[in-house]
């Protein structure tokens, strides 16, 4: 089970498909900036000069010099290192909120897609209900529920957008489930459970590894966004949503509080938009998103 | 007649969603911690009779789907309930700000399409081009770019440094400019990456060169037969951006205290003034289905085909 996606995964990453990603200029810088954006947050203990919630009242709101190179903010922390500890907790999110909705979109699409009938119906109502919220509202209305935390802003966000996960992937599924091999698969007696995690997951694994590339960068501007109004991550964490929210106040006075971690998601959401487009020029052409 | 079939089909389709989402509010509401006889009374002392009386009244002795349906027949007469901090009307507060909202979101969507359209339009015909590079690199980062921090190096630019505009606050209509704008980037460049997909595509369909075959001239060819094809993914596009502008206002007029329908929202949940917060998330969620729904229908009417397939298939 766990070799045949092995397998499925090397024979994407086989040197034709690699070759012919690396004709695409841009996916190539967005998985360099990639790269660099994950080898600080990797080496953040080692790369910062300081600690991420180090105070010290004698430095504050300094300007960018040699020795705090992005500044200090208005409790005389250094932007640098709290950015650079920021790419830990944007790529953590980015990474969990993709998991969930992954987790409950695929299933559920592949659900709809195989059985069809009822089952199908009713997983599209339920898909159609929640793609009829607009998604920043309904996730303001879950954390007022669940109240403010970095948490509880991953679980909303997941909840609000898993929805195009089930839509293509019942789409690709029903592609591919009139086709032979399924049949075959059938008529020698497979049980529809191992149909489905044998024969048909594997084969939509490409689509899904896109959409997953391009919810990333949207999951990351949700969460900074709800950060930064404050129902997201709390003091003193370095999520840079929460410095955008606490720079705020002194952005006249010292903007580049605001600058620097503004900057740091524009690149993280760029790289994964960047790396997103080319994969899937490379993986499924044809494959468009509503 | 197929049209009239088509178009009432999806305003059926529609009338369960709305319900489904109302029930979904009145359920998130239901569960919420805190007696609403309590919030309502908000600490005056009353004897424990009067509660009661209080609950019968509000009905809210009864089982949960009867309480349903007590708050649907009041939300469909209009009445949202009472606002638990300020005690008036919550549809009296959303109609005191819906103005500013409408204006902002109006403001933000003709500048997003007349920028999105016209830059897709030039990409597509200069295909392959420097100015199709540049143009369609800078709109992959300007959808990579938050509209909030956005929002901020403009104010800090045209507020601040060049002391252009208001920075914060609604003082006419030159405030709406900087919100307006911070709203509308990234909007535009999906608009623009959108519009320029469907010209490629339909220019090189077969009937855009019979069109040039029969020597029409190239305004003809290009307005006539390509445009009016590509743009109808841009149309549906409209209609489904409107509701996700309305989840970017209140980030954008909570940022430059804009006193609009967002900003109403945002100060509500932290005040905890949940009839607020569930009158705007049940009217913009009502909304949403209106605008998913008009959106088929007007795509139905540019485009007979999807009338054809839709009505054969379903």
């Amino acid at each position: 089970m766990i070799r045949l996606f092995v397998e499925k995964i090397k024979l994407l990453g086989n040197n034709e498909t690699f070759k012919l990603f690396l004709t695409y200029k841009r996916g190539v810088a967005g998985l360099i900036l990639l790269s660099l954006i994950v080898f600080l947050a990797l080496t953040a203990d080692f790369i910062t000069p300081k600690r991420f919630d180090e105070i010290d009242p004698s430095s504050r709101l300094l300007p960018p010099t040699i020795k705090y190179i992005f500044g200090t903010d208005h409790m005389g922390r250094d932007v640098f290192s709290r950015v650079v500890y920021g790419a830990r907790i944007a790529l953590w999110v980015g990474l969990l909120v993709v998991l969930v909705e992954a987790g409950i979109g695929v299933p559920l699409g592949l659900l709809g897609g195989f059985y069809g009938g009822r089952i199908d119906k009713f997983i599209s109502a339920i898909t159609d209900l929640i793609w009829a919220f607009p998604p920043i509202i309904l996730a303001l209305a879950i954390v007022t529920i669940l109240g403010p935390g970095l948490t509880n802003v991953v679980i909303a966000v997941s909840v609000i957008s898993w929805a195009p996960y089930t839509r293509v992937v019942r789409a690709k599924t029903l592609s591919i489930v009139s086709r032979e091999f399924i049949i075959a698969a059938r008529a020698i007696g497979e049980s529809s459970l191992s149909i489905i995690l044998r024969y048909i997951l594997p084969n939509i694994l490409p689509p899904i590894i896109v959409l997953a590339t391009l919810t990333i960068p949207s999951a990351i501007l949700y969460t900074t966004a709800l950060s930064f109004l404050g129902f997201g991550a709390q003091p003193p964490t370095p999520d840079w949503g929460l410095m955008l929210n606490e720079g705020r106040d002194y952005i006249f006075m010292a903007p580049w509080c605001c600058v620097f971690p503004g900057l740091f998601i524009t690149l993280t959401a760029l790289s994964f938009n960047l790396l997103g487009d080319a994969l899937r020029e490379v993986l499924d052409p044809k494959l468009r998103y509503g | 007649m197929e049209l009239l079939t088509y178009v009432t089909k999806k305003l059926l389709i529609g009338i369960p969603v709305i319900i489904g989402v109302t029930i979904i509010l009145f359920y998130i509401m239901y569960i919420l911690p805190g007696d609403p006889i309590q919030l309502l009374l908000s600490g005056e002392r009353v004897t424990p009779e009067r509660v009661e009386e209080l609950r019968r009244a509000w009905g809210l002795d009864q089982p949960v789907y009867v309480q349903y349906f007590y708050w649907l027949s009041r939300i469909i007469r209009g009445d949202l309930g009472i606002s638990i901090v300020t005690k008036q009307p919550v549809s009296l507060l959303i109609l005191q700000r819906l103005p500013y909202t409408l204006a902002l979101m109006l403001t933000s969507i003709i500048l997003s399409y007349v920028i999105g359209v016209l830059t897709g339009i030039i990409t597509a015909l200069k295909r392959g081009s420097l100015l199709d590079s540049i143009l369609s690199t800078s709109s992959i980062i300007c959808y990579s770019i938050p509209g909030f921090w956005f929002g901020l190096i403009l104010m800090l630019v045209f507020a601040y440094y060049l002391r252009l505009l208001p920075v914060s606050g609604y003082e006419g209509w030159h405030s709406l400019i900087l919100p307006a704008l911070s709203l509308a980037l990234p909007s535009s460049a999906y608009v623009m990456r959108l519009t320029r997909a469907e010209m490629v595509e339909v220019l090189g369909e077969d009937y855009i060169r019979t069109a040039w075959a029969k020597g029409l001239n190239k305004r003809r060819v290009l307005l006539v037969h390509a445009l009016r094809n590509a743009i109808i993914p841009v149309v549906t596009m409209f209609f489904l951006d409107l509701p996700w502008l309305m989840g970017g206002a209140v980030v954008i007029e909570t940022l430059f205290a804009l006193p609009g329908m967002g900003r109403l929202l945002y100060v509500s949940i932290l005040r905890q003034d949940y009839h607020v917060v569930q009158g705007i998330v049940l009217i913009i969620t009502v909304l949403t289905v209106v605008c998913n729904t008009l959106g088929d229908v007007v795509i139905a009417i540019l485009d007979p085909r999807i009338r054809f397939e839709r009505g054969r298939g379903v």
